[in-house]
């Protein structure tokens, strides 16, 4: 008989990590430009149908050229992020409600052209031990099985995570994004090109999410129409930490893994677990609305 | 309350000649006839079928344009309007549809009191909603009523809990307004649809033009100095949450009872969708707008599916692919354009394209 308390800690933190890798990009995009990219759950989906499709394809479905499907995904996405950036966002960019609305559309496309290029049936991604065919499915941690392939993605996720933080810390590029998420206008004085740096800060999101459909997507099926439940739990996830703030989401994160997998041990329905972000982001936005390392908002952003 | 009262008190016209003036007046032209083609539209499309099922579902297109219609103006009220961006107008519009299903197929009261009874009790949450999310601005309460939008969807879809929400199928056989298997009852159907949808949208376009909704874009364009000048900023949010609900309300009842059911998938974010990307081709804070911009929609599906039964593009699967999902794409894409290249919508822009073409050929 194993130790629920354990499970939930030992679950949350393989979980938790994972999604932290979906929250940041969404908060950093949304640090640097004011934009809330309702376009990020579905580029995920997208992303990992399209890397489904390639591999499938062109690489006759074998194992090992998962990696490069993915880096060609990847590329794929930048490109459509930097035409419809420059192309549309930036145009829009101070208007609050034509972001959101040109986000919106641009979700819309993403999530009608997927449903037509790749179809409506779930899909089950590459997992790593059919990559490394002397891997097995399952791992024991004490007495809990564990899936190989949610311990990968944990570890991939916290090296992800930390090389993240730390480039943003310590390296220019990331100065530069810091000064301009503080304040725009102040750093464009001091000669930064606050497009470029939000044109690259919305780069690493894709990158973060490229990370994510490579370890983490794996892990269960999906279809087209996921793309803005994962919108919902990035914002949860960003709402608990408070928006804009890095390693606010990543407590974030861990915070909503614990209590999705508190809520699944105790009461067991699966859709008790689709609800726990929800209802988070209601109690946490009428309780504290700037989260938990959120700056208290005064005007606008 | 004698104070609401005052608020909502409009202009009228001081005599008959003024309102003359206005029906001849170019915008007012333009508005009848625009009209006079939609109450015309089961005479031409009779033209095409022999039967009224056949005109029914040619008619069909148009209803869903109206009814969204009335859901994109009630979008733009809130939005447009007062700056208070909804994600997740979805919430309101499939409790109506709900309302009304349960009402009319369970209790057997009559379709038409149920509509506005169900949009009366929406009005009821969509109050306590937005007293509820008073403090929450932009994103944060879009986002909010998405994650509502969900909540109700996955409480609506979940199997175990058929006994409270009806689970996956929802309610069917919900009574429609008219029957319509006779020619009669078509035509009923369709022109009490348009005179609903008149009346609503009249109705919102009056309260935006009214001292309210100056009050309501004074607290869009900046709330800050609105409360600075004594306007009581919550009082005002819940109650043009309370109207918007209601007309969302009406939407939802409506569309409820033309397709005879109410299913889970009413709550779904591409519902709440639909009527942003409306008001948002038609132009925001217009109000009309959005239901230019639902014709617009309509017209596409027409043609859409009119061209998946021409025999030359069936042998083309990657272009019936594309029909089959065809619609909300090829709007999306509009959308964007819409939004880059004219900000402001096409609504305006068009009426003063047509006004300078009209005095061209006016010759003035």
């Amino acid at each position: 008989m194993s130790n629920p308390f354990l499970d939930i800690i030992i679950l949350g933190t393989l979980h938790g990590t994972t999604t932290a890798l979906l929250a940041m990009g969404f908060s950093l995009v949304y640090g640097v430009g004011g934009i809330l990219n309702q376009s990020h759950g579905v580029v995920y989906t997208f992303m990992g149908l399209m890397v489904f499709e390639i591999l499938h394809t062109y690489f006759f479905g074998i194992a090992s050229y998962f990696f490069v499907a993915v880096l060609i995904a990847l590329a794929i996405n930048l490109v459509i992020m930097a035409i419809s950036y420059f192309g549309l966002i930036k145009k829009v960019q101070d208007n609050m409600i034509n972001v959101l609305i040109i986000t919106l559309a641009i979700a819309i496309v993403l999530e009608q052209l997927s449903a037509m290029l790749f179809g409506e049936s779930h899909i089950n991604l590459v997992r790593i031990y059919d990559i490394f065919t002397d891997l097995e499915g399952e791992m024991h941690i004490g007495d809990l099985a564990v899936n190989t392939q949610l311990v990968f993605a944990f570890i991939v996720a916290l090296i992800t995570i930390i090389i993240t933080i730390v480039a943003i810390k310590k390296l220019k590029i990331g100065q530069s994004i810091r000064a301009v998420s503080q304040d725009r206008e102040a750093a464009e004085l001091m000669g930064i090109n606050s497009n470029k740096i939000l044109f690259i800060t919305i780069a690493i999101s894709v990158v973060l999410l490229a990370v994510a459909v490579a370890v983490y997507l794996p892990n269960r099926s999906f279809t087209y129409q996921y793309g803005m439940h994962y919108l919902i739990n990035a914002f949860a996830i960003v709402v608990i930490g408070g928006l804009g703030s890095l390693l606010g989401s990543v407590v974030g994160a861990y915070i909503l893994a614990f209590a999705s997998e508190t809520f699944f041990q105790f009461i067991g329905l699966a859709f008790v677990s689709y609800l726990v972000p929800v209802v988070t982001i209601i109690i946490v936005l009428l309780i504290r609305p700037q989260g938990i390392f959120g700056k208290k908002e005064d005007e606008g952003h | 309350m004698n104070k609401i009262k005052r608020l909502f008190v409009i202009e009228l016209p001081k005599n008959i000649s003024s309102t003359k003036d206005k029906i001849l007046s170019f915008k007012g032209g333009l508005t009848i006839f625009s009209l006079a083609i939609v109450a015309l539209l089961p005479t031409l499309f009779n033209f095409f079928t022999d039967t009224p099922k056949g005109l029914a579902t040619y008619l069909d297109f148009f209803l869903y344009a109206m009814i969204i219609g009335i859901f994109g103006a009630s979008w733009d009220l809130l939005a447009g309007i007062t700056g208070l961006f909804s994600l997740g107008h979805s919430v309101f519009f499939g409790l109506a549809a709900y309302f009304l299903a349960i009402g009319t197929v369970y209790w057997g009261v009559s379709s038409f009191v149920m509509t506005i009874l169900s949009a009366s009790i929406v009005v009821l949450i969509g109050a306590a909603i937005g007293w509820m999310c008073l403090r929450l601005k932009g994103p944060y309460l879009a986002l909010t009523l998405l994650a509502m939008s969900i909540l109700l969807f996955h409480l609506f879809n979940e199997p175990s809990l058929t006994k409270w929400f009806y689970g996956e199928s929802g309610i069917t056989d919900v009574p429609r307004l008219f029957e319509r298997d006779i020619l009669i009852g078509v035509l009923f159907n369709f022109y009490s649809y348009f005179l609903i949808m008149i009346v609503s949208v009249s109705i919102m376009k009056i309260i935006a033009q009214s001292k309210f909704g100056t009050v309501l874009k004074a607290i869009r364009d900046d709330d800050t100095g609105a409360q600075a000048s004594g306007i009581n900023l919550s009082k005002y949010k819940v109650i043009v949450f309370a109207i918007s609900c209601f007309f969302a309300g009406i939407a939802g009842a409506l569309y409820a009872m033309n397709w005879t059911s109410a299913v889970p998938a009413y709550f779904q974010p591409s519902y709440s969708f639909l009527p942003i990307m409306m008001a948002a081709v038609g132009g925001l804070s217009t109000i009309t707008g959005a239901v230019l911009g639902s014709f617009l929609y309509g017209i596409i599906r027409i043609i859409v599916i009119e061209l998946k039964d021409v025999p030359a593009i069936k042998e083309l699967p990657i272009v019936v692919d594309f029909l089959e999902i065809g619609p909300v794409l090829i709007f999306a894409i509009f959308l964007i354009i819409v939004i880059r290249f004219a900000p402001n919508g096409i609504l305006n822009p068009a009426i003063e394209k047509l006004r300078l073409t009209w005095e061209l050929v006016k010759g003035n």
